[in-house]
């Protein structure tokens, strides 16, 4: 099987204030419906690799590849074959729930009619016509995740996506997050310090000192 | 930020409102002075040249027995039945240093070409001179003055715009400048014209009975308060019995022409001109518009520099205006970090992200100049509401009616609306383009890491 999300050598320097190498060399390969978890401590470079991966960043070396082929029209690879999850859930507070999961199908052009069921699945059906910023923490990052599945994306990028919730809501976030993906067949990239979470997922990566190393 | 945005559009929405003002203003103080100007001396005038009075057909009816050996004025000449009235048998032989007569009158040719302009109204003039007197009905005293007698262009489109309301068009009276009436003279009075004919003796008075059958606006030209307006067969008794020698006989007589738009004077004559090489009579005639007349070139050059000046100054104004669109929409960005972030992670493209803000300096720029629009609209409506109340602080006229009018022009400017419309959403999308360009080079990863 070919992987969905393919990352070669990928280096990543920063250079303010000082030189500092985050990403020395790092590879890994996501397969379709596989879900992965990188964890590693603070200031490792866990957000720059997902940033990498998801084309929200240039590498300094190295290639990623998303479905088998580098990309040039970065703006259609985001849209139509990632989905994004944050841990500060980034959704346009000043928008209704429903305008926030419809976005990225209106951004691509797209038809939204399983918006609806999506917020349906993710519990916020009666919210859908809710100002964003009335949420809870919990319903925001429910929101996000339906965001995330809307346009029907090959892999779903999670930074930290119960960072800022409590231990009661990240379980439920976990759970919906993990279940959703195994059930649409979708391949997940985690980023987190949570090592339960890490622990559900199909594979776990230690990221330490600019390399990743598989741990289970 | 709804302050400041409220702010920005405020600042451009005045400069709109009094470039749009002061343009219809002076557009229709201009379009009035143009009517009247052009009522009275023609958009076009056509001049001998010193070459006309040195020309063969010119000098021949001197020793021409048809001619009654006198010169002829030029509306004599165009309607004479002979173009050459020399008699060879009956005549003196014309001198050795006249040109050969060439075939063509200058005259009858420069006639039959108007006559083949669409829409062109041709008259002869004649100017000379004379001493009025008055008798004064209303107040039993005589008013004299020496003054210009010009022929009354009867023929004129505009003769209409040229007499006030109460003349009695189509006698054979005078028309006096409106001036005359402060003075109390009024339509019905009567006196003479005297002027110094010549005798084989002596020089004596000669009086031709007028009557005062209107009066005419002469306009912001101070030299038509000084002409009356007389039948042309009156005027040319004048000038033939008098013997005047002027002093620039080029400038005496001619011929008028009017033409339905007077803007396009400058095309006429340049068909006109091109026309007169063809026929060959080029050398007899000075085509000149109302742009070239010596008593008006200097006002309306400089009317027209004046404009010029406040357009450019309305234009700097606009892009300092419009600078605040600079302000408020880097302010904008700045704001909407996290907004641009999150749109970029989900796929929208550095373009679209430029368009929505360029896009705003657009919106901003023309919702501006229809605030301004409107607000000019409501002041030309109340304009002369305006005036008075500007005059009662004042203590005086605020316009001097002699030079705008009783009331200033308050039609809206097409000109002035195009410029705007154009202008404003132009330099309002040049403001937005830096701010354009900051938002679509953010980059997402920094945004959304940071927030």
């Amino acid at each position: 099987m070919k992987p969905i999300l393919s990352a070669k050598n990928i280096v990543k320097i920063f250079h303010t204030p000082r030189k500092v190498e985050v990403l020395a060399g790092v590879s890994l390969e996501v397969f379709p419906g596989q879900t992965v978890a990188i964890t590693g401590k603070s200031g490792e470079g866990k957000s720059t690799l997902l940033h990498i991966l998801g084309t929200l960043e240039q590498p300094c070396s190295g290639e990623v590849e998303i479905c088998g082929q580098t990309w040039s029209d970065l703006c259609l690879v985001r849209n139509q074959y990632l989905g994004f999850i944050f841990q500060t859930f980034n959704l346009l507070e000043d928008y209704t729930v429903f305008e926030n999961v419809t976005m990225p199908a209106k951004i691509g052009r797209t038809p939204y009619t399983h918006a609806l069921h999506l917020l349906e699945e993710v519990g916020l059906k009666e919210r859908a016509n809710f100002p964003a910023k009335l949420l809870s923490g919990g319903e925001k990052q429910r929101a996000a995740i339906a965001r995330a599945f809307c346009n029907d994306p090959q892999i779903i990028l999670a930074d930290e996506p119960s960072g800022n919730l409590d231990h009661h809501h990240s379980a439920a976030i976990h759970e919906l997050l993990l279940g959703s993906c195994k059930k649409q067949g979708k391949a997940l990239v985690i980023v987190t310090h949570d090592l339960e979470l890490a622990a559900m997922c199909d594979t776990t990566y230690l990221l330490k000192d600019g390399s990743l190393t598989c741990v289970s | 930020m709804a302050l400041i945005a409220s702010m920005s559009v405020g600042v451009i929405a005045l400069v709109v409102w009094l470039v749009v003002v002061f343009l219809s203003v002076t557009e229709g103080i201009e379009r009035s002075w143009l009517e009247k100007l052009t009522a009275l001396n023609a958009p076009l005038k056509i001049t001998p040249t010193r070459a006309y009075f040195s020309s063969y057909y010119y000098l021949v009816d001197t020793i021409s027995e048809r001619s009654g050996y006198s010169y002829k004025s030029i509306g004599e000449k165009s309607v004479a039945p002979l173009t050459d009235p020399h008699d060879p048998e009956i005549d003196a032989t014309p001198p050795s240093h006249w040109p050969e007569p060439s075939g063509v009158d200058p005259v009858k040719a420069a006639f039959a070409i108007l006559q083949q302009e669409k829409g062109v109204v041709a008259q002869d003039f004649e100017i000379s001179a004379a001493m009025l007197r008055l008798n004064l009905q209303k107040t039993q005293t005589f008013l004299t003055q020496v003054s210009y007698i010009a022929s009354f262009a009867d023929q004129s489109p505009y003769v209409h715009s040229l007499v006030l309301e109460g003349s009695e068009l189509g006698g054979d009276g005078i028309f006096l400048a409106k001036s005359f009436q402060d003075h109390g003279v009024k339509v019905g009075d009567t006196g003479y014209l005297a002027y110094q004919a010549a005798t084989p003796s002596s020089v004596q008075e000669q009086r031709i009975f007028v009557k005062v059958a209107g009066f005419y606006d002469a306009g912001v030209m101070s030299v038509g308060n000084k002409i009356v307006l007389a039948p042309s067969s009156i005027v040319h008794t004048i000038s033939t019995a008098s013997q005047l020698e002027h002093f620039d006989k080029t400038q005496s007589s001619g011929i008028q022409v009017w033409f339905p738009q007077a803007q396009e004077a400058g095309k006429v004559k340049a068909r006109l001109q091109a026309a007169f090489e063809k026929a060959g009579i080029s050398p007899y005639w000075k085509i000149a518009t109302y742009h070239e007349y010596d008593f008006a070139k200097d006002l309306l050059q400089q009317f027209q520099s004046d404009k010029y000046l406040f357009t450019l100054i309305g234009v700097i104004i606009l892009i300092v205006a419009c600078c605040n669109i600079i302000s408020l929409l880097m302010i904008l960005v700045n704001d909407k970090k996290k907004e641009i972030g999150i749109l970029q992670a989900m796929g929208t493209s550095s373009r679209s992200i430029a368009l929505i803000f360029g896009g705003c300096g657009v919106a901003i720029g023309f919702a501006s100049s229809l605030i301004g629009v409107v607000a000019a609209i409501l002041t030309l409506h109340n304009l002369d509401s305006l005036v008075h109340a500007l005059s009662f602080l004042q203590g005086h006229d605020a316009f001097n009616a002699a030079f705008y009018g009783k009331s200033l022009p308050n039609t809206l400017s097409h000109n002035a609306l195009l410029f705007v419309f154009i202008a404003t959403p132009v330099i309002s999308l040049l403001a937005g383009v830096a701010p354009a360009l900051k938002a679509s080079r953010l980059r997402p990863s920094e945004i959304l890491r940071s927030e």
